[in-house]
């Protein structure tokens, strides 16, 4: 069975989440997920953010989920992590691991409104002028900041477009 | 709210539903959106509730309605909100003796066909569905005489006490139900073992006049709901035999 980590705020999203857990595992894709109850395999001796950061760079495929919310900050070990949000934390650290071995595959998949009013921020002469109905979380911009640096992302409307096209992305690569 | 219109009235209905099944009275007093969160402000048991859905559900839920009526989607939506109302209300005890278990065996939403998944129980779930396994056998064992006296086919009822014998025997060997790649069908099975307690729950909860006890039994129908709300089971669906594990247990 093939792995994947799997980097996602759950509160916001849970139903969906443990839905594309269940869509890999058709796939045959075993999906390592801060929520599974073998994910700290008894360990003890490491905080919780730093186990994802070290399961990030062990397993060669990463699928990223970003919704309306950026999550949690970082408040492991590791100071390079300091003032990130966990999932951008995990997303820097499977980026590094990526550039030393080709082989490992990274999937970001954000929401579309959420990309596209990062992208209409991103244009604003004056960013301070932030308007109020733009609900997303000002916390996601570092992580679309470094998402933007990527070749590609992709971007879904829906939960059913999520689920499709990972089915059809990681099912053909993994 | 203009935002999300339809998405909103479709869970006032939901809640105006619930208000249908239950001894409290619900009603709904305001709807808010705070920083990605709709807040839905109920009155119960004279008492202030709040309720939140995540904004991302509910605009799948506005484009659901719009578009994908009728569909595994649209359930799998439908499912989310109302158990994401039954479990915030049930578990503190307001939904009374609201049959959770009945919810659970009429879900619908897109069901996993083929899967094989690692699966680890903590201990009280093991020993939830352990015992969940032997109860059904032995309703599986009585139905099967029934059908030997009345000399009418019984061949799925043997196949399915085949199936948990095997998933009690697994367990008495390894004092374990977890599995690296558990198959569909065992997670059916195990499934319905949880959802029989969950009867088996209802059923003393509703005969139950003392109040510490009563939240006890009610405590402990809710984790397992959450359970069950949760990978590997979510999108499993119950076997067929549930339907006569709970016509049994509902007289």
């Amino acid at each position: 069975m093939k792995e994947l980590f799997l980097s996602a705020t759950y509160t916001d999203q849970k139903d969906c989440i443990e839905e594309v857990k269940s869509k890999l595992a058709e796939l045959g894709v075993r999906a390592w997920h801060f929520k599974e109850g073998e994910f700290y395999n008894g360990r003890i001796d490491i905080h919780s953010h730093d186990r994802c950061i070290e399961l990030v760079e062990q397993i060669p495929n990463y699928l990223l989920i970003v919704s309306y919310r950026a999550g949690a900050f970082y408040e492991g070990g590791d100071k390079s992590y300091n003032g990130l949000t966990v999932t951008h934390s995990e997303f820097k650290a499977a980026f590094k691991a990526t550039k030393k071995d080709q082989n490992r595959r990274l999937y970001p998949f954000v929401r579309k409104e959420v990309w596209n009013i990062f992208n209409t921020w991103k244009d604003l002469v004056n960013r301070q002028e932030y308007p109020e109905n733009w609900e997303i979380d000002r916390n996601l911009f570092p992580l679309l900041s470094d998402l933007k640096s990527l070749s590609w992302i992709d971007t879904f409307d829906t939960s059913l477009d999520l689920k499709e096209m990972i089915a059809k992305k990681v099912g053909y690569f993994v | 709210m203009e935002k999300n219109k339809r998405a909103l009235d479709h869970i006032r209905g939901l809640v105006e539903k619930l208000n249908k099944s239950v001894q409290n009275d619900i009603t709904l007093e305001d709807i808010a959106y705070v920083s990605f969160t709709y807040r839905f402000r109920l009155k119960i048991a004279n008492e202030s509730q709040v309720i939140l859905f995540e904004r991302s559900i509910i605009d799948d839920l506005e484009v659901a309605i719009d578009k994908y009526q009728g569909t595994e989607y649209f359930a799998g939506l439908d499912s989310s909100v109302k158990f994401t109302i039954y479990i915030s209300l049930g578990q503190l005890g307001l939904l009374g003796n609201f049959s959770i278990s009945e919810e659970l065996i009429n879900d619908k939403r897109q069901w996993i066909k083929a899967y094989r998944i690692d699966t680890n129980f903590n201990e009280e779930m093991t020993a939830v569905l352990y015992e969940g396994l032997k109860d059904i056998l032995s309703s599986l064992n009585s139905q099967l005489e029934e059908h030997k006296r009345m000399k009418i086919e019984s061949n799925e009822i043997e196949e399915n006490i085949k199936w948990v014998e095997s998933l009690i025997k697994y367990y008495d060997k390894n004092k374990h139900l977890n599995s690296a790649g558990a198959e569909i069908k065992n997670l059916q099975f195990l499934k319905a073992a949880a959802v029989n307690q969950i009867f088996g729950l209802e059923k003393l909860r509703s005969q139950e006049n003392r109040p510490t006890t009563w939240r006890a039994l009610n405590s402990k129908v809710y984790d397992i709901v959450k359970e069950l709300r949760k990978s590997p089971f979510l999108d499993v669906q119950l076997p067929s035999f549930i339907y006569d594990i709970s016509a049994v247990r509902r007289g």
